[in-house]
């Protein structure tokens, strides 16, 4: 049973294959790979989530030597969200790629993007892990420039430029640790690692170069540009996946790995960033004229709020608090992966129909686009953190922590995320909803915008309801070391 | 027992599933859209009927639904959140027929009866939930559904007072939420119990002192107290109907009812009392009730006027909340019904005015009396309502919170401030009776859209303030029968009182 | 059965009320008040109803003084009712006048009929709130007269309302019958004085009466002299705790209040060119003495039990003949001012004197009786004050004569309860008469001897009484019956002041027969003060 987990990641790579050798069928190939891939993580989960975390050895070979994969409820959970957006992007990104002559090129990078995160979240071991994300890395870097103007072009150079410095850093981190410890597998280092030089030497390389990834305050200045000139099925993408990939791998290092080694300080730095980016990321949102650019700022901020929890994680003692700050963490970076892109979608069904995102002219959108107008509204409100959406139970467990801990710090900082997360949002949706002609004539509804609206409805109705699930999963965990 | 669980729910849903398919039906199926939307008031009456037969002879209703570990949904009626609930859906059942006519003709239908059905459900929900966690979502769903009512017309003015709105109950909603998650965190975990719980939890009282603050004030935005007002004028650019669902009976009402809860089912009234901050309220909500009326004397705008009325008059539920003591209580539940039935009608009549004249001003309403006699026969009940005139429902509110006040031996401040109230009242609704009843009119109306009818205006305009405005008067008057909003304040009170 | 109509008494004013604007028959207001009458007739004392369900509970019940009110009362409303003119009735107009009348019986048949706080304090604002569209006239003086009245009845409703909290608190009890003085808070009976001395006009509180009773149409003053009034003053006979011991602060309060209103009325009455003003502040007068007679009540609780019903009876001639005295007016205006009708009038003011062998006679006989020669400069003082006042009244409708349309119902009605009005009280005491009786009316004639005097001497009034009789231009507006020109009391003394300082030059002169008599008046005033 356990050969399930090889098929999340080699449905996607033979797909990508077969669109690579059929160009003419791509779009078919693409949307079919995406919902095999789908599949095969359905059921992978079911079997973590009936049977616990479960691990495989490739070519039979043992791990610390072969290529060792691995499902607990942390990768099953990352999983999902990544198939189930990577669907409904798949299904947008049909219709918006119908015409284009880069349809191929799109399909083919597009598994291999999946591959990667897919490959990522199942990796059980470090080198493994580099792999992917440098493979991740170069596929999200084309993707990026498919759009093809000079602006989306100079983006991505500097998107691949620092994604390969943070690739070189997080390999000398791994090498650093091979050379300490003699293993790469996990599960073995989660045992071995021990506070001392190596191990913090290795820990702030790896971070260092996840940090460049997830596009923390200070190190997001690639972000906002790549992310808002890509076309907008990749930038759905990116924005909700590809800079949760990196966050994933700072969780389980920091969390499974080198527990031992962080200490509070460090924590607290991330944190502090953390804090400046919900403010900065915020606040340049609100400043933003175009709308997918203050998508790709809105990004920045929702990271800082992610990484605000790493404090609180490192200064709760282990056990059902921590575990509940740690699902509300992962809960949090669900709902956003959600509402993120279908932000983005629904951004490029305007864009395609506007012929801009210039957010002052969106005037008459909601009469022309009700159902993208909805869509913006619904992720809208799964940013903010209002109810019924995943990111308020998030961010009511986040303040809890604040109580909890006492890092009183916290709380101006996530009130006033909160009301710049609100002000943005209403802005949008103040011009969406004014009367005005700078949507086209009203259309029934696409389908290119289905997909959006479902995924808006996933970050705030049923991420919302059915996020117990979510803490169930969490805590089901493959590393000995690890959380709980 | 499936019953008690899924009552709750079942009143919820009867106004969610029509509001959501309502969102997607096309602009033109206007007679399905109006039977989607009569069917869940109705249905949605029968449920709260049921619920009121229940509660009152001691059934538990309740239904839990775990978010988040230490997080549930819970929904649960006790009396008080029937008091509510029945008040909710009784009222939407009016609105929506008033809005039905009032908006014929007009775009976006789908989308306003989408969001007013959500509107009620988040109200309804805010009534039935059972913790604070529950409230604190139902209460920011309440804005969510608002903001777009509000906004409806478009306007630049619409938008304006949209984004005020917004701004104001955004920081009030997320005050509420801190000081929620605190307490909920000292807790583990704050169930509405009648007679409160805190002075069980022996906890630091500084610190519950700080969270009280933070929880009022977060309701303080919507129960518009002052200086957390400021919004409450602004939106009355909201189509007439919606003006009327925010001041009589959702958002308002919302911040109303939950200080109410968290001084009675939350900390408990005497606890509170003991910690000192009720003063500190009943002195910010006396301050709301003159503030409010000085400034509705200087309001030429009609439905402005109105706004301010509301201001002060949502101050009584609080004041009566925040004076201890039996008969103030059910002095200050009373009032949450019956400011609600009086000011529907008050806004229905101003909608009337507007839609069927053009008239907005006070002083545009010279005459209106014999052209409009039936919606000036609604105004002039609910405005004598508000001064407290007998046999008004408006009087027996007054009469219960002096009443407590005599009782709790605050009547040398209270009192005063009932009397200048109510003295202000008259001073800025008796001259618009006067102007619609004995002046005859001097200018051509602004905008006369009906003239040449025979009737002064389509059923479903005209009957809607004249039910409320009848009802406004039997509920005053049959104040003492079985099943009146008093009896069931007195109920209420007595279950809180209990110990 | 009898619990029914007491039930209908405010029940059907109440019902028409509601259809008011379809009414066109004066004949419909004429038989709302029919409940009340038959109350008042053949109502079977001590009936009672109880309607707990209706507002907190409301008690009706019919006691004698109840029984008593709501005869003559439902005859004023009945008579009142006819003298609504006619574009009033009309299905075209705005009907305020109709829903206002309406109104305002029910509210007054109710709070006569209460047996508790609270119905009584809802019958009487509906009374005073309704009575607002009685004043109401299309004039901007009667605008104002309407705006003052409500202003002043707004605030004694609230001052009324919290004696009520505090009264309720206090005795836990609504109904009158479990009233207890026992720790009574001063502040209630402070608020009690003041919520109803605004309606009995007490002096300072007064300022309302003058501009309504000139400028309010007819039918609406004759009510609000007749049984509105009369309604503070039964107001304070249910809720004040006569007959329990109670602190004399505010028994000599009301005393010297009331002593204060009817000098007040007198001498501002005195001075005023309009004889509906002279009336008015015949009221006021009257009320006075009334509320002085409540004060000394309030402080001797051993002789209350002889006192009340005397009380009652005086207000409830009042409550007849003033009225009829502001209808009889308008007859007089409206008949051309035709000389048999004097009589008639000249009759009625008699009555109001306490002339012998008129009602008003009896009754301050029975008073004088009841009081036990306590009190009797008071009367004296009453007295006087009526008699010049009412002498002045007849002085100036002799001098007024006009000629206008005939009215046959309003006159035949008028004429029918008229005997009624004038020797009502002999019911309660038979045909004595008493000498003394005859002083104050002798000494008010000296009075008048002596003012007129004066008059002449020093030219004081000489300008209006006799523009009175000669000038067209105060006529025509009278005939209007609008903008007539009721001096408020201010406007007097400023009047006064000017006057008197032009007089003082003259004073100077002033020779010795003057000072003489000046010393013999005040000799005379001293001895009668003194006659006990």
């Amino acid at each position: 049973m356990n050969n399930l987990l090889i098929w999340p990641v080699a449905v996607p790579l033979l797909s990508a294959l077969l669109a690579l050798l059929w160009p003419r069928r791509s779009t078919w190939i693409g949307v079919l790979g995406t919902a095999l891939s789908l599949l095969a993580v359905v059921l992978v989960s079911r079997q973590v989530i009936e049977s616990g975390a479960i691990e495989l050895a490739l070519g039979g070979w043992s791990p610390g030597l072969g290529i060792a994969l691995r499902a607990d409820g942390l990768s099953v959970l990352m999983l999902l969200m990544s198939t189930l957006v990577s669907m409904a992007v798949a299904v947008y990104a049909s219709v918006y790629f119908s015409r284009s002559e880069r349809r191929s090129e799109f399909w083919v990078l597009w598994l291999l993007l999946i591959t990667a995160l897919h490959a990522l979240f199942l990796s059980g071991d470090l080198f493994n892990l580099y792999v992917t994300l440098e493979l991740l890395g170069l596929s999200a870097v084309v993707l990026a420039c498919l759009g093809g103007s000079r602006e989306s072009l100079q983006a991505a150079l500097n998107y691949l430029v620092l994604g390969l410095l943070g690739s070189m850093a997080f390999l000398i981190g791994v090498a650093l640790i091979y050379a300490g410890y003699g293993t790469l597998d996990m599960a073995a280092l989660a045992v071995a690692i021990e506070s001392g030089p190596t191990a913090w030497l290795a820990l702030s390389l790896m971070t260092g170069g996840l940090l460049i990834k997830s596009a923390l305050f200070p190190l997001h200045f690639w972000l906002p540009p790549a992310h808002s000139n890509a076309p907008a099925p990749v930038s759905a993408v990116l924005s909700a996946l590809v800079v949760k990939a990196a966050l994933y791998l700072i969780l389980r290092l920091w969390l499974a790995l080198f527990d031992e080694v962080v200490t509070q300080t460090a924590a607290l730095i991330l944190g502090l960033l953390g804090g400046i980016a919900v403010l900065w990321g915020s606040w340049a949102a609100l400043q933003a004229e175009r709308l997918k650019l203050m998508a790709a700022y809105s990004t920045v901020a929702q990271v800082g709020y992610l990484f605000l929890f790493l404090p609180l994680l490192a200064a709760l003692p282990e056990g059902t608090t921590r575990d509940v700050a740690l699902g509300a963490l992962v809960l949090l970076a669900l709902t956003h992966g959600f509402a993120k892109s279908a932000f983005f979608l629904a951004a490029g069904v305007i864009m395609q129909r506007a012929g801009h995102d210039r957010i002052a002219e969106l005037g008459g959108t909601a009469r022309a686009l009700p159902v993208t107008a909805f869509t913006l509204a619904l992720a809208g409100v799964a940013l903010i953190g209002l109810p019924p959406s995943g990111s308020f139970l998030a961010k009511w467990q986040l303040l809890s922590s604040v109580f909890i801990t006492g890092q009183w710090i916290w709380l101006p900082v996530i009130a006033i995320g909160t009301l710049l997360a609100g002000a943005y949002t209403f802005r949008l949706l103040g011009y969406a909803f004014a009367p005005g002609e700078g949507v086209g004539p009203s259309l029934s509804v696409g389908r290119e915008e289905i997909p959006a609206v479902l995924l808006a409805l996933v970050a705030t109705l049923v991420l919302g309801f059915w996020a117990s699930a979510v803490w169930e999963l969490v805590p089901i965990s493959a590393y000995a070391g690890g959380e709980g | 027992m499936a019953m008690s669980v899924w009552l709750p729910v079942g009143i919820l849903l009867s106004s969610l599933i029509p509001g959501v398919l309502i969102f997607f039906q096309p602009e033109e199926r206007h007679r399905l859209r109006t039977w989607l939307n009569l069917l869940g008031a109705v249905i949605k009456l029968l449920l709260v009927g049921m619920l009121i037969w229940g509660v009152f002879h001691e059934q538990v209703f309740e239904t839990r639904w775990t978010m988040a570990p230490g997080l549930e949904f819970v929904l649960h009626a006790d009396a008080l959140s029937v008091l509510f609930v029945s008040l909710s859906t009784l009222l939407w059942l009016v609105t929506t027929i008033y809005a039905v006519g009032y908006l014929e003709q007009t775009p976006h239908r789908s989308r306003f009866f989408g969001f007013f059905s959500l509107c009620v459900t988040a109200t309804v929900g805010l009534a039935l939930a059972g913790n604070l966690f529950t409230f604190v979502v139902f209460y920011e769903l309440l804005t969510l559904a608002t903001y777009p009512l509000i906004a409806h017309k478009g306007s630049p003015e619409a938008l304006r007072g949209a984004r005020i709105y917004l701004r104001y109950t955004l920081f009030g909603g997320l005050l509420l939420m801190i000081g929620a998650v605190w307490l909920h965190t000292l807790t583990g975990g704050v169930e509405f119990v009648e007679g409160g719980i805190l002075q069980y939890a022996n906890l630091d009282q500084s610190t519950l002192r700080w969270i009280f603050l933070l929880l009022i004030v977060g309701l303080g935005v919507k129960a518009a107290l002052v200086p957390l007002h400021g919004w409450l004028p602004q939106a009355m650019v909201a189509p007439a109907p919606v003006s009327a669902l925010l001041h009589a009976v959702a958002v308002v009402k919302a911040g109303a009812f939950g200080i109410v809860r968290v001084i009675y089912d939350v900390y408990g009234v005497e606890f509170a009392a003991e910690l000192g901050v009720l003063t500190l309220l009943g002195a910010v909500a006396a301050i709301t009730i003159i503030y409010g009326s000085l400034k509705a004397l200087s309001q030429d705008h009609l439905k402005k006027r109105l706004a301010y009325s509301t201001v002060s008059q949502v101050s009584y539920i609080v004041l009566g909340t925040a004076i201890v003591g039996p008969l103030a209580t059910i002095g200050g539940l009373v009032h949450l019904v019956h400011q609600g039935v009086m000011k529907i009608t008050l806004f229905f009549a101003a909608g009337n005015y507007a839609e069927a004249l053009g008239i907005h001003r006070v002083s545009e309403m010279d005459g209106v009396g014999r052209r409009m006699p039936g919606t000036t026969l609604a105004f002039t009940i609910g405005a004598l309502g508000m001064i407290g005139i007998p046999p008004v429902a408006g009087f027996i509110s007054k009469w219960y919170l002096g009443l407590g006040a005599v009782e709790a031996g605050a009547a040398a401040w209270v009192l005063p401030v009932l009397i200048a109230s109510s003295l202000l009242n008259a001073a800025y609704f008796l001259p618009i009776l006067y102007r619609a009843w004995f002046k005859s009119q001097s200018t051509p109306w602004p905008a006369d859209k009906t003239a040449g009818c025979t009737r002064e205006l389509p059923d479903a305009l005209l009957w809607p303030p004249l039910t409320t405005a009848a009802m406004a008067l039997l509920i005053g008057l049959l104040a003492a029968a079985p099943y009146s909003p008093l009896e069931w304040a007195e109920l209420i009170a007595g279950r809180e009182y209990r110990q | 059965m009898n619990a029914l109509i007491l039930m209908l008494a405010p029940l059907i004013p109440l019902l028409l009320a509601c259809f008011a604007y379809r009414l066109q028959s004066r004949w419909w207001l004429f038989a709302a008040a029919l409940p009340a009458l038959y109350l008042g007739l053949m109502g079977e004392q001590g009936s009672t109803i109880t309607l707990p369900w209706l507002m907190l509970g409301m008690h009706l019940s019919l006691d004698a003084t109840a029984q008593q009110f709501l005869l003559f009362g439902a005859m004023i409303w009945m008579l009142a009712s006819l003298y609504i003119p006619g574009r009033d009735l009309m299905p075209g107009a705005m009907g305020h006048r109709k829903q206002s009348f309406l109104l305002a019986m029910a509210g007054n048949l109710l709070l006569i009929i209460a047996a508790d706080m609270l119905t009584f304090y809802v019958g009487f604002a509906l009374m005073g709130l309704s009575a607002y569209g009685l004043i109401w006239g299309p004039s901007q003086r009667a605008r104002k007269a309407a705006r003052v009245y409500l202003v002043f009845t707004l605030i004694g409703e609230l001052a009324l309302f919290s004696a009520l909290l505090l009264l309720l608190v206090n005795s836990q009890s609504l109904l009158f019958a479990e009233l207890h003085s026992e720790s009574l808070p001063q502040a209630a009976v402070a608020l009690l004085l003041l919520g109803f001395g605004i309606k009995v006009a007490l002096p300072g509180l007064h300022l309302w009466l003058p501009g309504a009773y000139t400028l309010a149409p007819i039918f609406g003053v004759a009510l609000l002299s007749g049984p509105m009034m009369k309604a503070g003053l039964l107001g304070w006979l249910r809720f004040l705790p006569l007959g329990e011991p109670l602190d004399p602060l505010w028994g000599n309060l009301l005393l010297l209040l009331g002593v204060a209103g009817v000098v007040l009325g007198m001498s501002v009455g005195m001075f005023q060119r309009d004889p509906r003003s002279v009336l008015a502040y015949s009221s006021i007068s009257k009320m006075g003495l009334f509320s002085a007679l409540i004060g000394f009540t309030l402080n001797h609780p051993g002789m209350a039990a002889e006192l009340l019903p005397v009380i009652v009876l005086l207000a409830l001639h009042h409550l007849m003949v003033k009225p009829m005295l502001f209808m009889g007016l308008d007859l007089w205006r409206k008949e051309a001012a035709a000389y048999w009708l004097l009589p008639a009038l000249t009759l009625l003011s008699l009555s109001l004197m306490a002339f012998p062998l008129t009602g008003g006679g009896a009754v301050k006989n029975l008073m004088s009786d009841a009081l036990n020669d306590n009190l009797a400069w008071l009367l004296f003082l009453g007295g006087i004050a009526a008699a010049l006042l009412m002498s002045r009244f007849l002085w100036l409708l002799w001098n007024s004569k006009q000629s206008a349309e005939y009215h046959r119902l309003t006159l035949s009605a008028w004429l029918m309860v008229l005997p009624l009005a004038v020797w009502a009280p002999f019911a309660w005491d038979g045909m004595s008469v008493k000498a003394s009786a005859l002083l104050p009316l002798l000494s008010a004639a000296v009075l008048l001897l002596i003012g007129q005097f004066l008059r002449r001497r020093f030219d004081l009034l000489q300008q209006p009484m006799l523009s009175v009789g000669n000038s067209m231009s105060w006529r025509i507006p009278l005939l209007a019956g609008e903008s007539v020109k009721a001096e408020s009391d201010w406007q007097l003394v400023k009047r006064f002041r000017q006057r008197y300082l032009q007089g003082f030059a003259r004073w100077q002169l002033m020779g010795l027969r003057d000072t003489a008599v000046w010393w013999l008046m005040l000799m005379l005033l001293l001895a009668l003060a003194l006659r006990n």
